[in-house]
């Protein structure tokens, strides 16, 4: 049993005219696995994540999470599941200008009523791992968009969720900042062993996972699974890429 | 296409843009016609007034036009920084600065010379409509409804004026670079407000020394205290939003236990930065709140008081006196009340004697003397009783007793003043015309009321039950004696219920038109609020809707919003009830006027329309949110 399940998940959109975003699709991630999410505009990437984030909800179809089935929560049950078992990366950062870095990831324990001490503890610990311990007392203005994408990095990890989920994080960074960022969530899923769903455009930024699912018109194309070399399997997202055609 | 063609189809295409602006311009037009027609209005005479109440009266139409052109040029720079990044487009296509300054002042003299139209037209109407609802509540027509040109004329010009001023300065407002970085995309960095510990500290010690000279001050103080009084808690209220209000959440922030708990840190973040860029609506709304609670509190409870205070004033039912030369005409109108009196069947006392002015020595305040036959007599018409006295001894009878002087040196006799009473026994009689002036009486033994110099008057007193039964004689003795009285500056006359009908008039007046200014005050910032409200939420959306994403559930974004807005509702509205305490309370001390009952049911009321504003606000704020979010 994976710690994400999902079964038959399907999407209609519309109410007359009906259009079909997610179409029957079934996969599941093992704990610990680091696997990204592909295919061309408007294949269903963001709506499959928004199923999955329980931003959205299905037409049909099951998931579970860590024996967990968010679809039966309603409002704010759900608000707090997300806030406690899932952990989130834009592609804009989404940090709150009025807060420091520090407060910005300290954020989720903040709301859940975590005493001072423990609040202090962990944000040394996570910002020790993403490399940003100079920068929590700055605001979100005075930073880069790399630093940025590792505070929001930080954010979504303080709580230790049980699902990372990405959406672009590298959409809005340069090439440098988004190699130290790819670099950052493959350290973070190799050695915190956080499992994490990255839905991406870039093969480079895609080439980091450990599996890619392809996804088009709404359904799974193809899988492929890193090998040892990173080059190598860049190649092969470039193939699979090439084969699936439309704009990526 | 020319420009001019250009500016107005810009102004009838995107007429939605354009409308809230011009609402908010039409508003404050309605808002200036209103109140010039009644500061023109002619049966509204400032000058009979006593200098306090002028004081004030002119404290407040200088608030108030003031307040008109900040309300006009706040709703024009808010309107011009949402068109942005239509001047972006502009200035990227090639426009001139002058171009556009031009296509400004086109569409600003369009919408300021209809909005000016519209705001006379609503404002006609409103007073009408108001004019006719005092008529009924008062139950005479306090000021009657007239076609007012000179308003018109001014509330026009004045608006064309700022049309054009508006375009000029304008430039000032739109900045060119910061329009291109919008249209480039690039969010303006907010640093996080500062506040300076010194101007906190001013802002502390300016509302102390104001407050403590507000309650502190008493009949002889007060005309002059009104202007700086005021003029420093203005600078008060304007460094609390700007300082002493950063300042505070400032070391809020510091205590780390409080601030990072749940949603706290959300909040008071997030406050810090809206009373900052609120600060000038909020010093707005609080002073003219401020303004308009006084006006209506001060005239409501001198309005309720007067029956009280005028019993204070003038103890008995009638009074006469005159120069001693002209004892027979006193005496005359003694006689004429006395027998309208007995015509009319109702019971009465009679004293009649002399009194002297005096100046004590070193000083520059006439004293009235009377002596001790005539206390008596006098505190026999009044039911009062008599306070006995040695020779070297004096009482002091004083309604507004200000000094509290331990003797007195009259004609170099040494008299020690050994009671006070706050209890009237004789009304303020004048010698001069010009200076009304409450005068301290003391009583003196007969022997040494002979020895002391003096301007000598002669008065004569009647008093009844129940004086307000007297009406009708009062206006019989103005219809007998008004040709005696022409050609005679000397004389006093007082007929307590004449006294009683007039001031009901005059100050039934002065309340309506304070509730009238206060309420058209009120309706300005509501709409004011409910602007900035709606400006808001744009913003709020987008950020809520990422909250809720990363886990922030609907409750505490209800929890969230229910402190922001309730700030922004409200904390004007106490900082203006504080004032308002202060403030009435100098008419407490000042006057001794009854201020508790009136000021809570003009803070009761004023709360409780502001409260249900805010309920009402409160629950489309949180209906809209919670359709946007997931």
């Amino acid at each position: 049993m994976g710690i994400l399940e999902v079964s038959n998940l399907s999407k209609v959109y519309g109410n007359k005219v009906l259009f079909s975003a997610l179409n029957n699709i079934s996969f599941s991630i093992e704990d610990g696995e680091f696997v990204g999410i592909m295919g061309p505009s408007g294949s269903g990437k963001t709506t499959l994540l928004n199923m999955v984030s329980t931003v959205d909800k299905p037409t049909s179809g099951e998931i579970t999470i860590k024996n967990k089935n968010p679809l039966r929560l309603q409002g704010d049950e759900l608000a707090l599941f997300r806030r406690r078992e899932l952990g989130f990366v834009f592609q804009d950062f989404n940090l709150l200008d009025t807060l420091t870095v520090g407060e910005n990831i300290v954020l989720p324990l903040t709301l859940d009523g975590i005493p001072v001490k423990k609040q202090d503890d962990e944000l040394n610990r996570i910002s020790k791992i993403l490399g940003i311990e100079d920068l929590l007392n700055k605001r979100t203005f005075e930073i880069s968009g790399g630093e940025a994408q590792r505070t929001a990095i930080a954010r979504a990890l303080i709580h230790n969720p049980t699902l990372l989920l990405a959406d672009e994080p590298t959409g809005n960074l340069d090439s440098k900042a988004a190699k130290t960022v790819m670099e950052l969530f493959e350290k973070i899923n190799e050695k915190e062993k956080v499992t994490t769903i990255m839905v991406t455009h870039d093969p480079l930024s895609a080439s980091y996972c450990s599996r890619i699912l392809f996804i088009k018109d709404g359904a799974i194309y193809n899988e492929i699974y890193r090998g040892d070399s990173r080059q190598q399997f860049y190649q092969e997202i470039i193939d699979v890429l090439a084969l699936l055609g439309g704009s990526n | 296409m020319n420009l001019r063609e250009f500016a107005t189809k810009n102004v009838q295409r995107n007429a939605k843009a354009y409308f809230a602006y011009f609402l908010s311009s039409t508003i404050s037009a309605a808002l200036l016609f209103s109140f010039t027609m009644l500061i023109f209005h002619p049966d509204f005479k400032v000058s009979l007034f006593p200098q306090h109440i002028k004081n004030s009266f002119y404290v407040t139409t200088v608030i108030a036009y003031l307040f008109l052109c900040f309300f006009v040029f706040y709703s024009i720079s808010v309107f011009l920084k949402s068109r942005y990044k239509e001047f972006g487009i502009l200035y990227i296509i090639g426009a001139s600065k002058k171009l556009v300054q031009k296509m400004i002042r086109i569409e600003n003299m369009l919408i300021s010379s209809v909005a000016a139209v519209a705001g006379i037209l609503l404002g006609l109407i409103f007073s009408k409509i108001l004019l006719a609802a005092s008529g009924k509540l008062l139950g005479y027509n306090a000021l009657k409804f007239y076609f007012p040109v000179k308003a018109m004329i001014i509330t026009f010009s004045a608006f064309v004026i700022i049309g054009i001023v508006i375009s000029t300065f304008c430039t000032f407002i739109i900045k060119e670079d910061k329009v291109l970085n919008l249209i480039k995309g690039t969010k303006r960095p907010r640093p996080e407000p500062k506040a300076s510990i010194i101007l906190a500290i001013i802002c502390i010690v300016l509302l102390a020394v104001g407050y403590f000279l507000s309650v502190t001050s008493s009949i002889k103080t007060i005309t002059h205290r009104i202007i700086p009084v005021t003029t420093m808690v203005v600078v008060a209220t304007y460094l609390l939003f700007s300082q002493l209000s950063v300042f505070v959440i400032k070391l809020l922030k510091r205590n780390r236990n409080l601030y990072m708990k749940k949603t706290t840190m959300l909040w008071v973040s997030n406050l810090l930065y809206r009373i900052k860029d609120n600060t000038r609506m909020f010093f707005l709304i609080t002073i003219t709140s401020t303004v308009a609670l006084s006006a209506i509190g001060s005239v409501y409870a001198y309005w309720r008081d007067k029956e009280y205070q005028i019993s204070r004033e003038f103890p008995q039912a009638f009074f006469f006196s005159n120069t001693y030369e002209n004892k027979d005409e006193v005496d005359l109108k003694a006689d004429f009340i006395e027998n309208s009196l007995r015509a009319q069947g109702i019971s009465y006392t009679k004293a009649n004697d002399e009194i002297k002015f005096v100046i004590p020595n070193g000083d520059i305040d006439e004293v009235v003397i009377i002596n001790e036959t005539s206390y008596k007599k006098l505190a026999s018409t009044l039911a009062l009783n008599t306070i006995p006295f040695n020779e070297r001894e004096t009482i002091k009878y004083s309604s507004f007793s200000a000094d509290k002087r331990k003797n007195i040196r009259l004609n170099n006799i040494k008299l020690e003043v050994t009671k006070e009473s706050d209890k009237g026994i004789l009304p303020a009689i004048y010698r001069d015309v010009n200076v009304v002036n409450y005068r301290d009486v003391y009583v003196v033994k007969d022997e040494v009321y002979e020895r002391i110099d003096g301007v000598k008057y002669y008065f004569g007193a009647l008093n009844v039950e129940d004086y307000k039964d007297t009406l009708d004689i009062c206006e019989n003795f103005y219809n007998n004696f008004e040709s005696i009285d022409e050609n005679n500056k000397l004389y006093n006359n007082f007929l307590k219920a004449y006294i009683l009908e007039s001031t009901k008039i005059a100050y039934g007046v002065l309340l309506f038109s304070t509730i009238f200014i206060g309420l058209i005050f009120f309706v300005t910032t509501g709409s004011f609020l409910y602007n900035k409200c709606y400006m808001d939420i744009i913003e709020d959306k987008t950020k809520y809707k990422q909250l809720n994403k990363i886990g922030l559930t609907f409750k505490e974004i209800k929890k969230i919003l229910n402190i922001e807005i309730g700030v922004l509702f409200l904390l004007p509205y106490i900082v203006a009830v504080v004032h308002f305490a202060f403030a009435i309370s100098a008419l407490k001390y000042s006057l001794g006027i009854e201020i508790t009952v009136p000021a809570l049911q003009v803070i009761g009321i004023m709360l409780i329309v502001q409260i249900i504003y805010f309920f009402i606000i409160r629950k489309n704020y949180l209906l809209e949110m919670k359709k946007s979010l997931i």
